[in-house]
């Protein structure tokens, strides 16, 4: 249990996994809750739930605590609309902000408003692009999970183990409810797409921060939603949809694991 | 008569003894080029790691004839030095000093108790990632007298302290990575 590949992957995939399998069939609802129930298993070993000292790590646990609560009330209360995603990105972006705050004051000036300003930006951004996505299921579903699992990759090779192991958590276990959702659909529930894309943008972002993630790779993360509107070529058929998705949304965070590879070396651990 | 000659000696006691006031209290600047705060921690219980910052500012005071002082010491986190560039990156990142939220490392005395003129124990307070928790350090060499190189007044003093990094917040990789750690501060400051 105390290995960082155990509490990161192992961990997250095989609760997730099981509280999905076991739920999904009656209360397609709260099998969603299986991606977040991976992530606070890893939490719980890796970090902890404290609030002092209120460190951008604790925030940015908290950001994707709260996004799964908003997400479930969304999923519980109202169907999916347009204000309701203007509202996620506006909270998305309010999240990234309060995060690097600190940073913005101790910078102060300019960079101190490159630093809010992108990590508004970014986070937002990527939101709202879930947000409108929500209408297709199978894209979304895949970046709920592609994207935290390529910025745990890149932070940990950014020599941030920590936001690693919390990005590559929410991943894994994203993938396993996804894996179950391939068998009894699960129609983008907003208690996992919302802290999905929520989690993997401030993760990239914090990396970026507070570690040694390059620019460049936090760009090339920022394209693993975009890259999901390109249509699937005419001849391949319905059932290639998922492995279609997964392969577009792989591409850049390929690109930006390679990069960070290349330009910072091996993991710290 | 008498009391004239009485008063004038009292008032010349006083102004003779006021220089000898002010100069108890030594006020130095630290020289950041010949201070060294060290550090020690247990690497999975296999070896002992030592690194070091490479920035230190600050100041201290020492009043001899009270037998007191106070210190003021920073130290930039990012300057942290192991020696090995991706641990040190590491060691900056959120996992552990987490430098860009909290830059800044602190040490301000509450109480300096001097022992004769070679030891110390200096009572303060630490404020490490953002948190500020009572340290005591144990002053065991005091060296004072003129550099003979640059003609400076300077006194030095070397200082050690154990903390535990979980006291500031510093949890990630507990047990397996320390969480008692040594300090040590060798500290040289020029009179100002």
């Amino acid at each position: 249990m105390s290995h960082p590949a155990v509490q990161a992957a192992v961990l997250p995939f095989v609760v997730a996994g099981a509280w999905s399998w076991v739920v999904v069939r009656r209360w397609v609802t709260w099998a969603g809750l299986a991606a977040i129930l991976g992530f606070v298993v890893t939490v719980w070993q890796v970090a902890d739930f404290s609030l002092t000292p209120f460190t951008s790590t604790r925030k940015l646990i908290w950001a994707v605590l709260v996004g799964a609560a908003v997400g479930l009330a969304c999923d519980l209360l109202c169907p999916p609309r347009r204000l309701i995603h203007n509202l996620w990105w506006v909270l998305a972006g309010g999240a990234a902000l309060w995060m690097v705050w600190p940073v913005v004051q101790y910078r102060g000036g300019w960079p101190g408003v490159v630093v809010g300003a992108g990590a508004l930006l970014f986070t937002a951004l990527l939101v709202a692009l879930g947000g409108l996505l929500r209408s297709k299921p199978v894209r979304v579903e895949v970046a709920a999970w592609v994207l935290p699992l390529g910025a745990g990759a890149v932070c940990l090779l950014g020599a941030s183990a920590l936001l690693g192991q919390l990005g590559l958590a929410l991943g894994f276990a994203g993938l396993a409810l996804w894996l179950v959702g391939r068998r009894w659909p699960l129609h983008a529930p907003a208690v996992w797409i919302l802290p999905g894309i929520l989690g993997g943008a401030l993760m990239a972002y914090a990396g970026s921060v507070y570690a040694q993630v390059p620019v460049f790779a936090l760009l090339l993360l920022g394209c693993v939603l975009p890259v999901l509107w390109i249509p699937r070529p005419e001849r391949w058929s319905e059932s290639w949809e998922p492995a279609y998705r997964v392969a577009l949304a792989a591409l850049p965070v390929a690109l930006a694991v390679v990069w960070t590879a290349f330009t910072q070396g091996p993991p710290p651990l | 008569m008498k009391r004239i000659v009485q008063r004038i000696l009292w008032t010349l006691t006083l102004i003779g003894g006021l220089p000898l006031a002010v100069q108890a209290e030594e006020f130095f600047k630290i020289d950041p080029t010949h201070t060294y705060p060290h550090f020690a921690i247990s690497h999975l219980g296999f070896s002992t790691l030592y690194g070091r910052f490479n920035q230190t500012s600050g100041s201290f005071m020492i009043d001899w004839e009270r037998g007191t002082g106070s210190v003021d010491v920073k130290i930039a986190a990012v300057s942290i030095d192991t020696g090995f560039k991706k641990r040190d990156d590491h060691l900056r990142s959120p996992d552990f000093l987490n430098v860009m939220e909290f830059p800044e490392i602190r040490y301000r005395s509450t109480r300096v108790t001097l022992n004769g003129k070679e030891s110390a124990v200096i009572e303060g307070e630490l404020t490490l990632h953002g948190v500020t928790k009572p340290v005591t350090i144990h002053v065991d060499h005091i060296h004072c007298g003129t550099n003979p190189i640059n003609n400076k007044y300077t006194c030095g003093f070397n200082g050690r302290a154990k903390i535990k990094r979980s006291d500031f917040g510093i949890t990630y990789a507990l047990p397996a990575v320390g969480d008692e750690m040594d300090l040590w501060f060798e500290v040289e400051g020029q009179r100002e």
